[in-house]
């Protein structure tokens, strides 16, 4: 299978216009001798280094993009090895996202002004990394869906990693590492990594008052990163009147749930408690 | 919010979403928003990258220091 392969090699700062292209020559014959090609070779800066190379302070930076066989870097280093006018080089594989992107870089730079050859050229080199990926992506979907079967837990996740939801726990996670919610309770996290709710215990910390519980416990946590509720325990604990565990608690948006609720915002889905907030309602609820 | 040691809310990264593909070690100003001035690559919990991004990038920064589009060490 032939490769990808990106060269940046730095040419002494002496050499003039015709060294530079003497030496990308040199290589593009190596290449091609190796039953390579080379998509581009050009100049791609000259610049000043970073550090001094050979007693050089500055250097002609040339890159070149070619395809080949696992034994191009290798003689595209012995190569330039041999060329004194080549001061340093490395020879990179470029491979995913990148190739696809490099290569349509080096179509539009080709073919500057021709809108039908670039899209072509898009076109087909999606389909050719689709195809790739195929294989790999079935065996994954199979894997997940088996997964998400197995555990009774639904997690909705927005972009995060990290989540850790146990059975019959739900995670709404919204932009948030480290959520750990453990059976049969509900965390909803909106910026807080600590929140630890034990079992049976609902917790909606999106600076909402008013969760109200009745022989489970809400936590409802703004900004506080310590609460701690046992089960049948009820704590807001944002500034709110009217908590009262056991009771119904009536506020602006607030929920009540017994034993089995229903979420509809799209923040918790448990099976045994419910957390409500925002734009929730309950059922079974005393006040809405 | 201060939260154990060092304190504050961990910072987000302003030039790179923990989504990238890749990080081309060509682009160096970019790359040179994560060294510190003595040419040192910036801990995660400074700039805080993913694992995943903060990998790409050392390989990155050190690609770049093979060919000296960036510094070793400075100073």
């Amino acid at each position: 299978m032939q490769n990808f392969y990106e060269t940046l090699l730095i040419v002494a700062p002496e050499a003039d216009e015709e060294g530079v292209s003497a030496v990308i020559g040199d290589l593009r014959a190596a290449i091609e001798s190796d039953g390579g090609t080379v998509l581009q070779a050009r100049v791609w800066e000259r610049r000043k280094l970073a550090y001094m190379v050979k007693g050089k302070t500055d250097g002609i930076y040339v890159l070149i993009h070619a395809e080949g066989e696992t034994t191009l870097p290798a003689v595209l280093k012995d190569r330039m090895k041999l060329d004194e006018s080549v001061i340093r080089s490395m020879v990179v594989r470029l491979k995913d996202q990148q190739e696809i992107d490099v290569r349509q870089e080096i179509v539009e730079r080709d073919h500057a002004g021709d809108a039908t050859v670039i899209e072509e050229q898009r076109a087909a080199a999606e389909r050719r990394h689709e195809a790739e990926a195929v294989a790999a992506a079935m065996s994954l979907d199979e894997i997940v869906a088996a997964e998400e079967a197995e555990a009774e837990a639904v997690d909705s996740d927005d972009g995060d990693l990290g989540d850790d939801v146990e059975a019959e726990a739900a995670d709404s996670d919204d932009g948030d590492l480290g959520d750990d919610v453990e059976a049969v309770a509900a965390d909803s996290d909106d910026g807080d990594p600590r929140d630890d709710v034990e079992a049976e215990a609902a917790d909606s910390d999106d600076g909402d008052l008013g969760d109200d519980v009745e022989a489970v416990a809400a936590d409802s946590d703004d900004g506080d990163p310590r609460d701690d509720v046992e089960a049948e325990a009820a704590d807001s604990d944002d500034g709110d009147s009217g908590d009262d565990a056991e009771a119904a608690d009536g506020d602006d948006e607030a929920a009540t749930v017994e034993i089995s609720p229903v979420d509809e915002s799209d923040d918790d889905v448990a099976v045994n408690p419910g957390d409500t907030d925002d734009t929730a309602d309950d059922d079974e609820g005393k006040e809405g | 919010m201060p939260r154990g040691f060092g304190g504050g809310r961990r910072r987000r990264n302003k030039y790179l979403k923990d989504d990238v593909l890749y990080i081309d070690y060509k682009n160096v100003d970019l790359l040179k928003n994560f060294i510190l001035d003595r040419g040192k690559i910036q801990p995660r919990r400074t700039n805080g990258n993913s694992a995943k991004v903060q990998r790409m990038l050392a390989r990155a920064i050190h690609r770049a220091r093979e060919i000296a589009l960036l510094p070793y060490t400075t100073g």
